[in-house]
């Protein structure tokens, strides 16, 4: 599914479209911006289409663009839901790196996590993110996210191995700092 | 099926065409719009392009655009049509919020059920709405349509669970409303 728009502070969540393929495309072709990814080569873009038509129709995603002054500057979506079990998995990519730095994957992590808590049903979310991922770790945290476990040496990045963090933010956890 | 063209007082309802298919996923963007729609997040144009050319080869359905000043504004439609028990379910979308609250949803309810029980031989439809759209109930019970149970708790919107209310309206009541003085 694609998700309905969010209007933040900084930036706007809204619905892909079909144009979007060719920008997303070239974010990955940036060895500095995939740096902490765990997708780290450039889809073609009939690969990258495809991805967005497979993804509206997934009833088990949703998945938006991050729009800054209406211009997509990255995506963000909850993949993988358990509908039964109630959780999804988290992921946030910034493409344009003139805009890391500035809150915008806190704010988009922030917009997300309450779609998920107070237009989905859900109980819980579970990210990730690679050490030494500073960023993504604080804006994690600021969304309510925390550490529950390492694998250790998981990924080879730059020349050495790093732990991939897992984290989750339940729903109780959320209430107790969010008003609904 | 498409609708033919009904032509009422505010609206006209109107076979869909291809270009509303632009006009339609954008309706679906909108939290606001979507609140108390069963459909909360957008489809794809291909998506909405395929929905609209299936719904055209469908023999249980039929869907009409609804128009205002010649704009598309809105759908309308009966569907999962059994035409051997006699009944179809029914839904509106009125995806231009600054024209809510006009009366516009009651008249193409209106316009509807009159097609369903004069071009077509079917006995009852079948509708709900979610608790809290008032907007929803009124235009239903303008429509003839009353309230047959609830299904309670039963959807996820804006941090609670709401009320699923399950509508109808028979035949009979239809034609004893049209009568009345």
């Amino acid at each position: 599914m694609y998700g309905p728009v969010i209007q933040g502070k900084l930036l706007r969540l809204r619905p892909p479209k079909g144009e979007d393929a060719l920008p997303m495309v070239s974010w990955f072709e940036n060895l500095e911006a995939t740096l902490f990814l765990g997708r780290r080569t450039p889809p073609s873009i009939e690969m990258e289409k495809d991805w967005l038509e497979s993804t509206a129709r997934d009833p088990n995603s949703v998945v938006w663009v991050a729009e800054v002054d209406a211009r997509a500057v990255g995506t963000t979506g909850i993949r993988e839901i358990d509908w039964k079990n109630g959780f999804g998995t988290t992921g946030t990519m910034i493409g344009d790196r003139s805009l890391w730095g500035k809150g915008i994957g806190r704010e988009a992590m922030q917009l997300r996590s309450r779609y998920a808590f107070t237009q989905l049903p859900l109980r819980k979310l579970k990210s990730s993110y690679f050490e030494g991922n500073t960023a993504s770790g604080r804006a994690q945290a600021a969304a309510g996210y925390r550490e529950v476990g390492r694998y250790r040496a998981d990924r080879y990045v730059d020349g050495k191995w790093v732990d991939e963090v897992m984290t989750e933010v339940l729903r109780e956890d959320w209430l107790k700092a969010n008003s609904v | 099926m498409y609708g033919p063209v009904i032509q009422g007082k505010l609206v006209r309802l109107r076979p869909p065409k291809a270009e509303d298919a632009a006009v339609m996923i954008a309706w679906f963007e909108d939290m606001e719009v979507t609140r108390l729609l069963l459909v909360r997040n957008p489809p794809s144009i291909e998506m909405e392009n395929e929905w609209l050319d299936r719904a055209a080869r469908n023999p249980d359905e039929v869907l009409w655009v609804v128009e205002l000043d010649g704009k598309a504004i809105g759908t309308t439609h009966i569907h999962q049509i059994d035409w051997k028990n006699g009944f179809g379910t029914t839904g509106t979308v009125i995806g231009d919020m600054s024209l809510w609250g006009k009366g516009l949803g009651r008249e193409v309810m209106q316009l509807r059920t009159r097609y369903a029980f004069t071009q077509l031989p079917l006995r009852k439809l079948k509708s709900g709405y979610l608790d809290g759209n008032d907007a929803s109930a009124r235009a239903q019970a303008a429509a003839g349509y009353r309230e047959i149970g609830r299904h309670r708790a039963d959807m996820f919107v804006d941090g609670k669970w709401r009320d699923h209310v399950m509508t109808e309206v028979t035949r009979e009541d239809w034609e004893k409303q049209c009568t009345a003085p």
